[in-house]
């Protein structure tokens, strides 16, 4: 059973933005890349996984449990970190950890120390968020991703704000978590050396659409994931473009 | 539920709520002297310490605690949504049912704590400055103090609703403190709409300590209850429905 799977997934906005008919899957260790130029959807289908939006059709299952549906069971053993969703700037670090360790109930005590430790912010913990930059926000967004100990972690432009160190810790840190303990990401991203370091497998979404994917395993000799990726971008341009002359 | 405790901790973390309960229990201690310095220097008792808390609790039950339920509701609701932190726990395994009711049930817990703090305040205050304070009106300005939870909560439970349609805190307050006067206004101007208003139910525990258990409060009680009822599902439907 695949740890997500999506199935004919449309989200339309009024301002025609939006994905259409998004089908794919995440498979258990997989670290999986979602791929895409600025407003192409990630963000909105990354949304839809979690139902913080709601799709008009589809269906989106998380260890076999739809999400609309059974949404509890299917965010059991899920961390996310979602582009725009903020902490409480009133709450400190630690304070803001403990809000979504609450809703752990299986959760050790040490768990929060642990996870800001692996993010670099055990010296910050006791500050309160509103003075964080956005790198140390995105830090404590990951220390939340990472809290519940899950096993499949949805990753939204994850290295959003990060200097060029807190890029590097958080590529080792994803791979020793893949690595050591088994654990699914699905990583949506336009940092295309980002991919190249850390996912086994790609989709490319251009306009709201899946126009590619493939394996690592799949490429073919000396080719990557970046020409790979550029290759599909420029041919949807260029399909774009004879469209609009046919016209 | 887990999420209530976040709730009531992230509203006690609030520099604002902690100002709102200082100055809810300063209330009536700083009136109380006044008015005793008033009669003393007029030669007239107009209150007492048995009727000091429940002149208290008309003046908090009119204007001062719905503004304050209207601060609580708007910022936990729209100003959540305006600030993106409500996505921060709504992508948890938590389900909107329980975010919604918890936080309902965190505005309940708070209103009663300001009625309490009210309702000591004005009792010390009575007891301590003002004359003829006894055992039975402190039991009588309890019971008025915890019957008013009641009708107050089926207004936090309409501000609650109205707070869903904005996307911001100051809107969804500006225009639930608007609605509230108008529905108070429309109380004293055309007593035959009032009935089916929630602010038509202010003097509720003068209601029941007046005329006790009748068919009237009855039927006021089930009016009451059935009007939560109905904005706690709408106002659930539309919390439900919403994107983030």
């Amino acid at each position: 059973m695949p740890v997500l799977e999506l199935q004919n997934v449309t989200k339309q906005y009024k301002n025609g933005r939006g994905v259409e008919n998004i089908s794919f899957s995440v498979e258990h260790g997989e670290i999986f890349g979602l791929l895409g130029p600025n407003g192409a959807g990630k963000t909105t289908l990354m949304k839809c996984i979690v139902a913080l939006s709601h799709p008009e059709q589809g269906k989106i299952l998380i260890n076999g449990y739809n999400v609309m549906e059974h949404f509890e069971l299917a965010m059991q053993s899920v961390g996310t970190l979602i582009s725009g969703v903020e902490a409480f700037d009133y709450l400190t670090a630690y304070q803001n950890l403990l809000l979504a360790a609450r809703l752990y109930p299986s959760l050790e005590k040490g768990r929060i120390d642990e996870v800001l430790h692996w993010v670099g912010m055990e010296e910050h913990k006791h500050e309160k968020v509103k003075s964080f930059s956005t790198g140390m926000r995105q830090r404590l967004y990951l220390a939340a991703a990472l809290l519940s100990k899950p096993s499949f972690v949805i990753l939204d432009e994850p290295t959003n704000g990060l200097d060029i160190e807190g890029k590097l810790d958080f590529q080792e840190l994803i791979s020793r978590l893949a690595k050591d303990e088994g654990v699914t990401f699905i990583l949506s991203t336009h940092l295309i050396d980002e991919v190249e370091r850390l996912c086994n497998r790609i989709a490319i979404l251009s306009k709201g659409k899946i126009i590619a994917e493939v394996d690592k395993n799949q490429l073919a000799e000396g080719q990557t994931f970046e020409s790979f990726y550029i290759n599909h971008i420029r041919k949807g341009k260029e399909v774009n473009q004879n469209a609009q002359l046919t016209k | 539920m887990p999420n209530l405790q976040n709730e009531w901790n992230k509203l006690l973390r609030k520099k604002s709520s902690i100002v709102l309960f200082c100055l809810s229990a300063l209330f009536p201690l700083l009136v109380g002297p006044a008015i005793q310095m008033m009669q003393n220097k007029f030669g007239f008792t107009a209150f007492d310490g048995e009727s000091f808390p429940l002149v208290i609790l008309s003046l908090a039950v009119s204007f001062y605690l719905p503004l304050l339920l209207a601060l609580c509701v708007s910022d936990m609701f729209a100003g959540e949504q305006e600030q993106k932190t409500l996505s921060f726990l709504l992508v948890r395994p938590l389900s909107r049912f329980k975010l919604f009711t918890s936080k309902i049930v965190c505005t309940g817990i708070y209103l009663l704590t300001l009625l309490m703090l009210v309702c000591l305040s004005s009792l010390i205050t009575g007891a301590i400055w003002l004359e003829n304070f006894t055992f039975s009106g402190l039991l009588i300005s309890l019971s008025a103090f915890l019957l008013s939870w009641f009708p107050l909560m089926a207004i936090g439970i309409l501000l609650v609703f109205l707070a869903l349609w904005f996307g911001s805190s100051s809107k969804a307050l500006t225009f639930s403190i608007l609605l509230y006067l108008v529905m108070v206004v429309l109380t004293y101007l055309f007593p035959g709409i009032a009935q089916w208003l929630p602010a038509y139910d202010n003097d509720w525990y003068q209601r029941w300590i007046n005329s006790g258990f009748t068919m009237v409060t009855m039927g006021r009680t089930i009016y009451l209850v059935s009007f939560s009822a109905l904005f706690f599902t709408v106002g659930y439907y539309k919390f439900s429905r919403k994107e983030f």
